[in-house]
């Protein structure tokens, strides 16, 4: 432990004070625990994606492990779980040392600690029920958001009191990305969380379309930025430094890229939506400022690597250097990577392919993973006051977790490529080359396997760690506390308004973080609002009947949006293949949006009347009888399930709050439209030789489906009971 | 960027010092041309609308766009143009109607023309006629309505013709399970 030693003081008046290391000890290990059981859940989806190829006999047909549900809840518990445990982890050991002051609440930390963990487990019931909101990364529903916000709120309160009454004067850089990434993710989190509840557990966004989309990838882009890098650039600025025993490479650098890096990064969210239905100048603004963030994001990386400057021999030897390395290295390709993705020449390949599921995974497996292994085999020695079980199994976990990550990227690369490549091809007379997508699917299953290994390789590599750290608490004795002196902090007059007088300011620090990050949404969401030019009104576009509404909550509930998306691009070889470019006017009932963001199936979005209500009957109940070869799950259940109808007219309420034009009162009789509508459907099945009854879950999906993207020709004329 | 350049600064955070180090040469003009890089892209696209828009980039790939683009329009329309109503009967040609039917049809027409979502293609009667126009146009054109898809966008010319030429093969061939039939009695 080594002492402030510039100013020297009297014994007399140093303060005694301990840091808590239990409420350290608990996030370290619901890191570990819901790290394995994050990346569990994503072998086993990833065993999914090529199982029906080669095992079809795993497609037990049970709703609860389907595809569409498992994937919300991986995504989740890798970001928030791992990710966020690990967050917490370094904030609640790097905190209060860097403040010299213990965490103000201990309570509060054990409400935030047990609140977190309660949020995890409800998220790990609700998605594999069904339960989601049908936004990616912000999946909860809202209760769970509500329970959420609170926890972060405590969290909040715990971290700026601990700074309020800490004894250094000034905040060290790693605390000024804890703070900023505090107060946007409350930001983000409120804002795209913004619903109209219709029940205890469900839920309308208060956005529509466009709108709704815009939102969600500020939010969506944004924690990314602010969960998965910023609170991570934090730590690394603390980790790094101890593990190499070396002095931060440049103050100067971490002021100027750590402002830059929070103003710009907000308003790269719309690169997400190029050539989607989202106006020009958005798509724009998204890909400038994702370019402009290329040397704020790499600041990070340069004041990282070259904090090792003169220890590079440490880094062969050190196992935990080697990890901060990677995931110094992985977080500036994935930073350099992401902004050539923004380019719209390059995102016209790339969007809707495994390219995107290989980059994310280079920035999570990479950047996030590594790092919180390195902080892990560092931390946890330190608290039990003892060395590492095994040097040779942490550097055996570093080099199948390097191994890991390169046989999960690299094939995931070339899927992509290949895909992006193979949609776009035209034959010399003129003709889509590969006219059937399957065609596109099946040359990938390979890919998919060799992904799962990769996949395998890093979950073993995270046991191995999980055997090493258990044998290490073993061999030691863990400090709950640890006690510190320290003088009080002396309040300085006359200080010179600079950056240096800001790191003495917590408040004044949070507030100037929260200007800097609202400017860019502002810019981008409210002129979307407010300016109808942006969302082109298209009359013949109608409200969806009271069943198709149920069939879409339906499809939400399955996470069809998963692999299928619901936007077609303005490119020739897309309106050959899936009819007429999507318009923003299209959209304007759809809350949430379901534009997707992969296409592991075809576009959806005009659908409506391409095949018999018969064909998807029978494609629901087993794809691969309609499609040989297809790898999308059965759904034998939407044939067995009875509609549930208790919310009909609550949802038609909901969606009249929002200015949808049903007529007055329609709530009260949509149930009336539910029933007509089905028994048509059942009818027409009748006549194709299938007997159902109007009741089943199946008949509102084929609804919606029916209904997409239909309302542009002027065929639909859905029908609404007068009350 | 040697390490006599270094100063420490008079910080020291929980052990952590800090140089004083400038920022590199390299990233702040790295820095500076991406934003003008930025600042010009958006004045370039948006500002002064001189680049194309999405909508405007999109009629170009037909338009204005690469010859290639427009010549394999042109082709294509010809083809279609040009395409024959004559039942092909050459055995070869047969196979490879057989190989699109089974590629594309069976899992509404049944593996031997049976029915099953759609109509039974082995008996005498049919909803939009007989014979090898009809069958072609239906193929061409799709019944939207009754959920025949158009497989204009899906095969080609040749693709329709040999399907269809397979398809007539099948009459009177009584598969198993066979649809009751549907629509009016042909007779050519």
């Amino acid at each position: 432990m080594s002492n402030d030693s510039t100013v020297s003081v009297n014994p007399k008046d140093l303060e005694t004070f301990s840091y808590d290391n239990v409420i350290v000890r608990n996030f370290a290990w619901a890191t570990i625990i819901w790290g394995i059981v994050g990346f569990l859940v994503g072998l086993i989806i990833a065993i999914q994606m090529f199982a029906p190829a080669y095992f079809p006999f795993l497609d037990v047909g049970i709703s609860y492990l389907s595809f569409g549900r498992l994937r919300p809840l991986h995504t989740n518990a890798v970001i928030f779980a791992f990710v966020g445990n690990a967050i917490f982890m370094g904030v609640y050991y790097s905190l209060p040392r860097l403040a010299k002051a213990p965490m103000w609440s201990i309570l509060l930390s054990k409400l935030h600690f047990w609140g977190w963990q309660l949020i995890i487990v409800s998220a790990a019931v609700t998605f594999p029920l069904g339960l989601t909101q049908g936004k990616e990364y912000a999946e909860l529903i809202w209760p769970i958001d509500v329970a959420v916000a609170v926890v972060w709120v405590i969290f909040g309160i715990n971290m700026l009191m601990t700074l309020i009454k800490r004894r250094e004067r000034h905040m060290y850089v790693a605390i000024w990305f804890y703070i900023a990434s505090w107060v946007t993710v409350a930001v983000l989190h409120i804002v795209n969380s913004l619903v109209i509840p219709y029940s205890l557990l469900s839920s309308y966004p208060i956005y529509t379309g466009v709108q709704d989309a815009l939102v969600q990838w500020w939010y969506g882009h944004n924690a990314v930025a602010f969960f998965l890098t910023t609170p991570f650039l934090g730590l690394m600025y603390y980790f790094l430094p101890k593990a190499a025993n070396r002095p931060v490479y440049s103050y100067r650098l971490s002021i100027i890229h750590f402002w830059s890096l929070i103003f710009l990064y907000i308003w790269a969210g719309p690169h997400h939506l190029l050539y989607s239905s989202t106006p020009d100048w958005v798509q724009s603004l998204g890909t400038v400022f994702s370019i402009m963030l290329i040397a704020p994001s790499w600041g990070g990386m340069i004041n990282g690597l070259l904090t090792l400057r003169g220890v590079w021999d440490k880094v062969r030897e050190d196992p935990i250097l080697k990890f901060m390395v990677v995931a110094i290295t992985a977080y500036g390709m994935a930073v350099f990577e992401g902004p050539m993705l923004s380019i719209k020449s390059f995102n016209a390949l790339s969007h809707f392919t495994d390219w995107t599921i290989a980059h994310v995974h280079v920035g999570a497996l990479g950047w996030n993973g590594m790092l919180t292994f390195a902080i892990l085999y560092w931390i946890i020695p330190k608290m039990w006051k003892t060395d590492l079980y095994s040097k040779k199994l942490a550097n055996l976990h570093f080099w199948i977790g390097f191994l890991g990550i390169l046989i999960y990227a690299a094939p995931l690369y070339w899927a992509g490529i290949t895909q992006g490549l193979m949609w776009k091809q035209f034959s010399p007379d003129g003709f889509l080359m590969y006219r059937n997508f399957l065609e596109t699917v099946t040359h990938l299953v390979p890919m998919y396997a060799i992904r799962a290994l990769g996949g395998t390789l890093f979950l073993t590599g995270a046991i191995v760690m999980l055997y090493n750290l258990i044998m290490t608490m073993k061999r030691g004795t863990f400090m709950a506390e640890e006690t510190f002196k320290a003088p009080a902090m002396v309040s300085s007059h006359n200080e010179k308004v600079n950056h240096r007088w800001l790191e003495g300011k917590p408040m004044p620090f949070l507030i100037a973080s929260l200007i800097v990050i609202l400017v860019g949404g502002i810019f981008e969401i409210v002129p979307m609002q407010v300016i109808k030019s942006n969302v082109p009104t298209i009359t013949s576009v109608k409200p969806y009947t009271p069943l198709e509404l149920h069939g879409r909550d339906i499809y939400i509930r399955e996470g069809c949006y998963l692999c299928h998306s619901q936007m077609i691009r303005p490119f020739r070889n897309e309106t050959e293949r899936y009819g007429e470019y999507s318009k923003a006017g299209e959209f304007v009932y759809d809350t949430p949006f379901q534009w997707g963001s992969k296409r592991t199936g075809p576009d959806l979005h005009r659908i409506g009347g391409k095949y018999p209500h018969a064909w998807h009957y029978q494609h629901m109940y087993d794809p691969q009888s309609i499609a040989p070869g297809s790898i999308m799950p059965r759904y034998p259940w939407l044939l067995e399930n009875s509609l549930d109808t208790s919310h009909t007219s609550n949802k038609i309420r909901a969606l009249m709050t929002l200015n949808f034009p049903y007529p007055h009162g329609y709530d009260n009789v949509a149930y009336i439209d539910v029933q007509t509508q089905a028994m048509e459907i059942v009818e027409d099945l009748k006549i194709s030789g299938i007997e159902t009854t109007y009741d089943k879950e199946i008949i509102a999906l084929i609804a919606y489906l029916q209904r997409l993207g239909t309302d542009i020709k002027g065929e639909s004329k859905p029908i609404f009971s007068k009350p | 960027m040697s390490q006599t350049e270094d100063k420490l600064l008079e910080h020291n955070y929980d052990g952590i010092l800090e140089y004083d180090n400038p920022l590199p040469k390299w990233w702040v003009w790295l820095f500076i041309l991406t934003v003008i890089w930025g600042i010009g892209y958006f004045f370039y696209y948006n500002i002064a609308e001189i680049g194309p828009s999405q909508h405007e980039e999109y009629l170009a790939e037909f338009n204005t766009g690469s010859a290639d683009a427009m010549r394999l329009i042109q082709q294509m329309n010809e083809k279609w143009a040009a395409i024959a109503y004559v039942p092909i009967t050459d055995n070869d040609a047969l196979e490879q109607g057989k190989a699109i039917y089974i590629k594309n049809c069976v899992s509404c027409h049944g593996a031997n023309g049976e029915g099953g979502i759609g109509p039974n293609v082995t008996d005498n009667y049919y909803i939009h006629g007989g014979g090898i126009e009809n069958t072609m146009n239906v193929i061409i054109n799709g019944v939207p309505e009754k959920g025949m898809i158009s497989w204009k966008p899906l095969l080609t010319p040749e693709e329709v013709q040999l399907v269809a030429s397979y398809i007539l093969t099948l009459k009177g061939t009584q598969p198993a399970n066979a649809k009751a039939p549907q629509g009016e009695l042909w007779e050519q």
